[in-house]
């Protein structure tokens, strides 16, 4: 059996930590000279020889008759001082062990990057951060901060019918207030004991309002909060050990349950034949056995789900509080009518800049949305979009997106029409519906709005006659008439001149039926347009300077066949670039394939545009939705 | 401490333990310390994580090695059982090693807090002995403890980790009570006394509340298969289906003891029971050989043991006699609680000093006293101080010159041979130190009273250099005393399986020589008659280990052998009345015996020798 290192390193390490001295072995045995009065406190003397392989010590009687444990080797030197082999629940350890556990030692460690500059930095924070709806501009003024993690360790312990325990470290971003893995940090740089930047101030966190540069970060509000967001990101980490360990629990509980419904079942069916054999006499005392049946089989339902139950218990250890300076910079995040800034760091260890934080769900982001009320959102972290105004609101500011109560789509509170007669909300395009069917509002069914990544699509436009080329066919006629028809409007909204495009940027998804186009000037998105093939056709629906007046947005078009889609797609790009006056060598592709873009020379869609079925039947019912039959953009 | 459940396991009970950290408290220092330490802080934490049953986390910390069959057995009633299930292994193996293991294994890992364990009478304080001894577990409260007692029914409610007998527990002032709490392990001693269902026994275990029950019994089946389904449907109910479900496939038609469809019916079994046979687990033990020496006592003992022993006889008449308040009036309640009180302390009182009689005069003298002190009779006061005073005057002690002489032929013969000498009376120890340090011969005592250190010096001193260990009762619970293979019986338990616990303190795995056992017993008193029943009728110092408890729970008195062995000696009137009463007891045990055989043999042939759930 071979030396226990850890339990070796424990030992020695922990008395070193006392002040004791530890000399290096002698034939696999360590001497340790402890502090008097540390020794007495565990029973021991002061002078110890400690060994850590049980193979190593033989019995050998001393001239006293006791037995004393002592290694060949100090027997051959006449040694007769005995040596302790220590292991796993040796009273000693278990003393040792006891005494660390009465405390939780947290620590600080640095990180301390040989260099704290970055050449550059203003312009890849605007190359790097891309939002849907809003552009960056770095600020000019940089700044070393000090920022910090704090490595939090639990002891999770899950109780059932047993009890399994172990002990998970949770890497917090103090200052972005959301977990990371660790591994990226340890593996480039070494943490350390001693603070090279004393001088650099802590920058605050910026989840949590009003907080400033230059205070404590680590007050007890801050690493409670703190702590509580760890929690979370601990039950996501050990999300696969509980699915695990629920589906064993819910396992056995199965094979409990019906065993014992299977036996007071046979029980009860018994007792019901007795019953109805027997005399009138016995009658009473069968049905009170069948009664208190009953409730011995809830009692046993009951013990078993209690057996079963799980529970999971989650307990801080200690943490670790890691600071490292990064050089932080301010991004104004800008779009029409709205700007916030946002501190970025770029952190020296690990080459990268930080991503910003997602306000509603805390986690970091890319691509996010600049909410109207001037919050950061993951797409997934929005409310539904305002179908008058494409104005997106984050889930914080649901409550400013209210619903049509005639085509039950989002309209925002700008954007909304209050009847003043029933006091209904309605989108514009049907505020006068809100009480037309007999003082209640008129239905209307739209198509079902897009994926919620997506933006909504507004529903398809009713036909409006045009003057001129019909290259996006309108929107098939309604068979029944409504029974209030809105005056018609003009087609055409001309763009104006100056609103021109440097280059588009088309991107496709591989596995799903979507292409996105971004008209972009200087990196900057002036427009964004996205096709979506879906069961009524393919989707259009576009965020632009026009705004509602886009006569792109919430188009359906007919899908061509497999082998004419890309064509098709071609051509609706092609009236993107011609609309921005972008010429068609400016058009570039890039293919999302593993998590990666790829560039393409040409338009490469993937397999979900090219299915025949799907095709076909997103043609049927184009086709059945359209009378007449509407012409589709095919030459 | 919050309790959140969480949306995604509406199942899962999440508690997340308020932090015990000076880093959240707002009037706490933060202190930090070195990274070294937060380092060795975490690995003290994973030194005492809990992982599965795969390894036993309760081994490091028992006061003895439990064999490797009985750690198996645990775990399989931890993994493959998941804690309900039932150990059938055959006498002396260790079932309560087994249950012990089980319940430490719990309670270690915090998933067992709320116990019960329901044993006959004769064992709970044995049961908190080994508890205590063996598995470290001291927090356990007997039912006969007066602290719990004064708390009446409310007890079982205030103290989570209970022994109790079976009779006291479901006896309706306490059945109620218990029945409402949940507890998390049960544990059953004796189980076969569960074996009607029936019976109130049967439906009182049955309606506790229990995460987890464990059964013992060293025959499950006594009588017919019926016995056997009852036994596992406490467990598993439904395991065994229906009782008519159950006779149709695995019991022949007209013979409730014959199995049919062994195969499936072992297979059912291997779900909930555990059973080991001493050839499968190889257990073999030397021979052991028992020798009684008969004594005459002199005459002056010979009367004062006459006279004191017609104290005793007369004072349990009256003990069990009619209340103070009289014939024909009925005492008020309290009054005849009181008096049924003060009736068991006088009977316990006499029969002890029945018992100090047979082990010497002495032993006896402060009982007198005490009795005298508290006797309102002037005229039997007078005669318990005079027979108090008879005892200092007595100068012949008959069995302490029989010792001598035993002790000086056995160093004779072997200069390095060692006696374990037993003695249940502190004032008898005394005295015999006295006699064998006025004999030269090395000894070292040992009694309960002595300190932990103490005790283990002791036990170090008699395997190094000391001749003789002079003890009470308490020698060497959980000690190795395989190096001395004599032992001396002083004075006699009238407890038969105290008689045996002695016995195994030498006559145990490790012991590689043939033990011998020297019972020193004196004409005429209680304890020759009963050696000459254990020794002569029964052979039962050739019995396993064990078997002589399975043998008194076939008696089908229930009461304490002691009770029985008292009865017959002050009811029975002269030396014939004597024999005639104590030869009935004997031929009581023969028959028990022959009970047990029969089982024994039953058990046998269902099981097999090669029945096992590994």
């Amino acid at each position: 059996m071979a030396e226990d290192t850890s339990l070796r390193d424990f030992i020695l390490g922990y008395c070193q930590q006392v002040g004791g001295l530890v000399e290096p072995p002698a034939y696999g045995v360590y001497d340790v000279l402890l502090p008097d009065e540390v020794a007495a406190h565990w029973g021991i003397g002061s002078l110890q020889r400690f060994n850590f392989d049980p193979a190593l010590t033989t019995p050998l009687p001393l001239d006293d008759g006791r037995e004393s444990v002592s290694s060949p080797s100090a027997r051959k030197e006449g040694g007769a001082m005995p040596v302790t082999t220590l292991y796993y629940g040796h009273p000693l350890v278990e003393t040792i062990v006891f005494e660390l556990r009465q405390r939780p030692a947290n620590t600080r460690l640095f990180i301390n990057p040989p260099r704290l500059e970055k050449p550059g930095l203003r312009e890849l924070v605007e190359k790097t951060f891309t939002f849907s709806n809003a552009r960056p501009e770095a600020g000019h003024i940089q700044r070393n901060r000090l920022y910090h993690y704090t490595c939090f360790n639990f002891k999770v312990s899950l109780v059932s019918d047993e009890k399994r325990e172990m002990v998970v470290s949770i890497w917090m971003h103090l200052q972005g207030g959301y977990s990371l893995p660790p591994a990226g940090i340890q593996s480039r740089a070494s943490l350390e004991s001693n603070h090279a930047y004393p001088e650099l101030m802590a920058s605050p966190p910026a989840w949590r309002a009003g907080a400033e540069s230059g205070e404590n970060p680590f007050t007890p509000e801050v690493l409670t909060d703190l702590l509580d967001r760890a929690r979370v990101a601990l039950l996501d980490e050990i999300a696969p050990t509980l699915e695990s360990a629920r589906k064993r629990s819910q396992h056995f509980l199965e094979l409990d349950r019906a065993r014992l419904e299977n036996y007071y079942a046979g029980l009860q069916r018994d007792l019901e034949i007795r019953l109805s054999k027997a005399e009138d006499e016995r009658q009473p005392a069968l049905k009170s056995k069948l009664s208190a049946l009953h409730d011995e089989r809830q009692s046993k339902l009951a013990d078993a789900e209690h057996k079963y139950r799980l529970r999971l218990d989650v307990e801080l250890i200690n943490l670790a509080i890691i600071a490292q300076p990064k050089i932080e910079i301010d991004v104004e995040i800008k779009k029409r009518g709205l700007r916030i800034v946002r501190p970025a760091a770029w952190d020296p260890v690990r080459h990268i800049l930080e991503p910003l934080v997602c306000d509603v769900c805390g986690r970091p982001g890319e691509g996010m949305t600049l909410c109207e009320s001037g919050h950061l959102a993951h797409s997934a972290c929005l409310a539904p979009q305002c179908t008058d105004c494409k104005r997106a609101f984050c889930k914080l500011c649901s409550e400013k997106v209210h619903t049509c109560v005639v085509c039950d789509t989002p309209v925002c509170v700008q954007s909304l029409m209050v009847c003043k007669t029933c006091g209904r909300e309605t989108c514009q395009k049907h505020r006068d519906l809100c009480h037309a069917a007999d003082g209640q509002p008129q239905r209307i069914t739209v198509p079902p709005p897009a994926p919620a990544e997506q933006a909504a699509p507004l529903p398809a436009k009713t036909e409006i006659p045009k003057a001129e080329d019909n290259e996006y066919p309108k929107k098939p006629g309604k068979t029944k008439t409504p029974a209030v028809r809105k005056p018609a409007r003009p087609y055409l909204v001309r763009l104006p001149k100056a609103v021109t495009a440097q280059r588009i940027q088309v991107e496709i998804e591989v596995e799903r039926a979507e292409v996105r186009a971004f008209a972009l000037s200087k990196e900057r998105e002036i427009a964004v347009r996205i096709w979506e093939l879906t069961g009524n056709g393919i989707n259009a629906t576009c965020t632009c300077e026009k705004g509602w007046r886009c006569d792109a947005n919430g188009r359906i078009v007919r899908p061509a066949d497999a082998e004419h889609i890309e064509a098709q797609l071609m051509r609706l790009i092609r009236a993107l670039a011609n609309e921005y006056s972008v010429p068609e060598k400016k058009i570039s592709f890039l293919r999302m394939a593993t998590g990666h873009f790829i560039e393409n020379r040409s338009l490469i869609l993937g397999s979900a545009w090219k299915n025949p079925a799907t095709l076909a039947a997103a043609q049927a019912s184009f086709d059945r939705r359209s009378s007449p039959p509407a012409e589709t953009d095919q030459e | 401490m919050s309790s959140l459940p969480l949306p995604q396991f509406s199942d899962l009970e999440l508690r997340l333990l308020p932090p015990d950290n000076p880093l959240f408290r707002p009037d706490a220092p933060a202190a930090f310390a070195s990274p070294d330490l937060y380092r060795l802080r975490l690995q003290a934490e994973h030194a005492v994580l809990v992982g599965g049953f795969d390894e036993l986390i309760c081994l490091d910390t028992l006061g003895f090695a439990p064999f490797d069959y009985q750690v198996r057995a645990a775990q399989i009633m931890l993994r493959r059982f998941r804690g309900r299930g039932m150990f059938c292994d055959e006498v002396g193996l260790g079932k309560t090693i087994e249950a012990g293991l089980v319940l430490k294994e719990y309670r270690l890992r915090n998933v067992a807090q709320r116990v019960l364990i329901l044993t006959p009478a004769a064992l709970v304080e044995q049961w908190r002995e080994e508890l205590a001894v063996k598995f470290g577990l001291e927090d356990f409260i007997s039912s006969a403890d007066p602290e719990f007692r004064t708390l009446g029914a409310a007890a079982w409610e205030r103290f989570p980790r209970v022994i109790a007998s079976l009779a006291a527990a479901r006896r309706a002032e306490h059945r109620a009570q218990i029945s409402q709490i949940p507890y998390d392990l049960i544990i059953v001693d004796e189980a076969h006394h569960l074996k009607n269902r029936a019976s109130i026994t049967w439906k009182f275990v049955n309606e506790l509340q229990r995460k987890y029950i464990l059964l013992l019994t060293a025959t499950p089946v006594e009588n017919d298969l019926d016995e056997l389904y009852n036994l596992i449907t406490l467990l598993k109910p439904g395991q065994l289906k229906t009782p008519r479900e159950f006779r149709r496939r695995f019991v022949e038609r007209g013979d409730p003891r014959l199995p049919k469809n062994r195969g499936q019916l072992r297979d059912l079994l291997g779900d909930v029971m555990v059973r080991h046979s001493r050839a499968q687990v190889n257990l073999r033990l030397p021979p052991r050989q028992a020798h009684t020496i008969r004594l005459t006592l002199s005459p002056d003992e010979t009367e004062f043991y006459e006279a004191v022993s017609a104290v005793v006889r007369e004072g349990f008449v009256s003990a069990s006699g009619p209340s103070p308040a009289g014939e024909g009036d009925s005492p008020p309640a309290d009054e005849a609680e009181a008096g049924a009180k003060v009736r068991q302390t006088d009977r316990f009182a006499l029969l002890t000093l029945q018992r100090e009689i047979g082990s010497s005069p002495a032993a006896a003298a402060p009982t007198l006293q005490s009795m005298a002190g508290r006797e309102g009779n002037p005229a039997r006061r007078t005669h318990l101080w005079s027979l108090a005073e008879q005892a200092a005057q007595i100068s012949t002690w008959t069995k302490a010159e029989a010792l001598e002489k035993l002790l000086t032929t056995l160093f004779k013969a072997d200069p390095g041979e060692k006696a374990l000498l037993f003695t249940h009376f502190r004032r008898t120890l005394d005295l015999l130190a006295e006699r064998l340090h006025a004999l030269g011969i090395s000894f070292v005592v040992y009694h309960g009273g002595m300190s932990a250190a103490a005790k283990n010096q002791a036990i170090a001193d008699f395997q190094s250099s000391a001749q003789v260990l002079l003890s009470t009762e308490a020698a060497g619970e959980g000690r190795n005393l395989q190096f001395c293979r004599t032992m001396i019986n002083f004075d006699v338990p009238w407890n038969p399986m105290r008689i045996e616990q002695r016995v195994g303190r030498i006559h145990r795995i490790g012991q590689d020589r043939e033990v011998r056992i020297y019972n020193l017993s004196a004409r005429g008193t209680v304890e020759d008659y009963l050696l000459e029943i254990l020794d002569q009728k029964l052979n039962m110092f050739e019995l396993v280990i064990g078997e002589m408890d399975m043998i008194l729970g076939h008696l089908s008195d229930e009461r304490d052998f002691e009770d029985l062995l008292m009865e017959v000696w002050v009811s029975s009137q002269g030396q014939a009345g004597l024999k005639a009463g104590f030869d009935r007891l004997g031929e009581t045990l023969l028959q028990a015996r022959q009970s047990y055989r029969q089982v024994k043999e039953y058990d046998d042939a269902l099981f097999g020798q090669d029945f096992s759930a590994e």
